[in-house]
């Protein structure tokens, strides 16, 4: 049980922090979650959201009768290419030049931006093995 | 993609889309090309969903592979840092070395030099690599050294590689497990078919016709 000493504590700590202060740390801040455009639902996306739609419209069409079915599967199969496609641009930016001798120190980086990438790429992965156990395999 | 899947266009090209990995340096589209080939060949997909699961292995297949060899890019780079800088001292020693260098042009500063040198000896250059790999040799331990160095300074970022390659065959086996429990429900599903539609047989002719 947290004593209520540490309780008030901690949230005296947490008053401190109110995120950067410094233009250039708002500036940066502010860019977060653009680094590499995973966080952005497709649809807020109007490309991918129109593919999504022209995709589950042609399933629906071909192989899975239930529109809002086939409109989930797709999502989850454009989320996954998202996902792939983020991961390859991150990784041709760092390891531009095979042996790394001018760019070894981005690797730090890019490994922390892979882990997040990952995170895209395994809820894609979950929603499409979720749909594939609800209606697929009983 | 298998031929006996067939698809309506969109969803096909969809498909097909979703089957091209995006390549990175040093990828090349035949060799991704040649390992989808080796397992759709194995597990030979009969339908959409299968198709799906199957590219989701071969790219869980390839990130694998490519994870492990940028970690060895990552080692690699440090061991030609680690190396030139133990090299470069000795380098105004080796004069015949040197000059072959510059014949190839190379007229760089001493590091830029040695680091050329180690690249040659990794790449096991004819011209280059007996007479750098006597150098190497002849500082004992300096591989073993410079390699053991690198684990231990750079143990984080080998760790989350590994990690990332741990999770690749996790993911991948988990998708060959989807594969087969999706075909033994087909299975399943297409043998209660068959017997119900059996069912309609005169049973003097059932085992005749089929």
């Amino acid at each position: 049980m947290t004593s209520s000493k540490k309780i008030l504590s901690n949230r005296q700590n947490a008053k401190r922090s109110t995120g950067p202060k410094s233009h250039n740390g708002k500036l940066r801040a502010s860019r977060n979650a653009l680094a590499h455009g995973l966080s952005i639902p497709i649809s807020y996306s109007r490309g991918l959201s129109s593919q999504c739609k022209d995709l589950a419209q042609a399933l629906s069409d071909d192989t899975i009768a239930e529109p809002h079915l086939a409109h989930d599967f797709a999502s989850a199969l454009i989320g996954l290419s998202r996902a792939r496609e983020a991961e390859a641009k991150l990784l041709r930016e760092t390891f531009k030049d095979r042996w790394l001798i001018n760019g070894a120190e981005d690797v730090p980086h890019a490994l922390k931006m892979l882990k997040a990438i990952k995170r895209y790429r395994l809820e894609a992965r979950a929603q499409l093995r979720r749909f594939f156990r609800t209606n697929l395999m009983g | 993609m298998n031929e006996a899947v067939v698809m309506k266009g969109e969803v096909s090209q969809f498909i097909n889309d979703f089957g091209r990995m995006p390549l990175i340096s040093d990828e090349t589209s035949a060799d991704y090309e040649a390992l989808k080939a080796e397992v759709f060949k194995e597990l030979d997909p009969k339908d959409l969903f299968e198709t799906i699961i199957v590219h989701e292995i071969i790219a869980y297949l390839w990130s694998e592979r490519r994870y492990r060899r940028l970690r060895d890019h990552l080692v690699k780079s440090k061991l030609i840092k680690g190396l030139a800088k133990q090299l470069e001292p000795y380098l105004p020693l080796q004069p015949q070395l040197l000059k072959k260098l510059n014949e190839l042009g190379y007229f760089y500063r001493d590091s830029d030099r040695a680091e050329r040198l180690v690249i040659l000896w990794l790449t096991k250059d004819p011209k280059f690599f007996k007479d750098v790999d006597a150098v190497i040799k002849s500082l004992r331990g300096l591989v073993h050294d410079t390699v053991a160095d690198i684990h231990g300074t750079h143990i984080s970022e080998i760790s989350a590689f590994e990690a990332l390659i741990r999770d690749s065959i996790r993911s991948r086996n988990q998708g060959l497990s989807d594969f087969y429990k999706r075909r033994a429900e087909k299975k399943k599903t297409s043998a209660t078919l068959n017997a119900l539609g059996a069912a309609g047989s005169d049973p003097p002719l059932e085992g005749i016709l089929r």
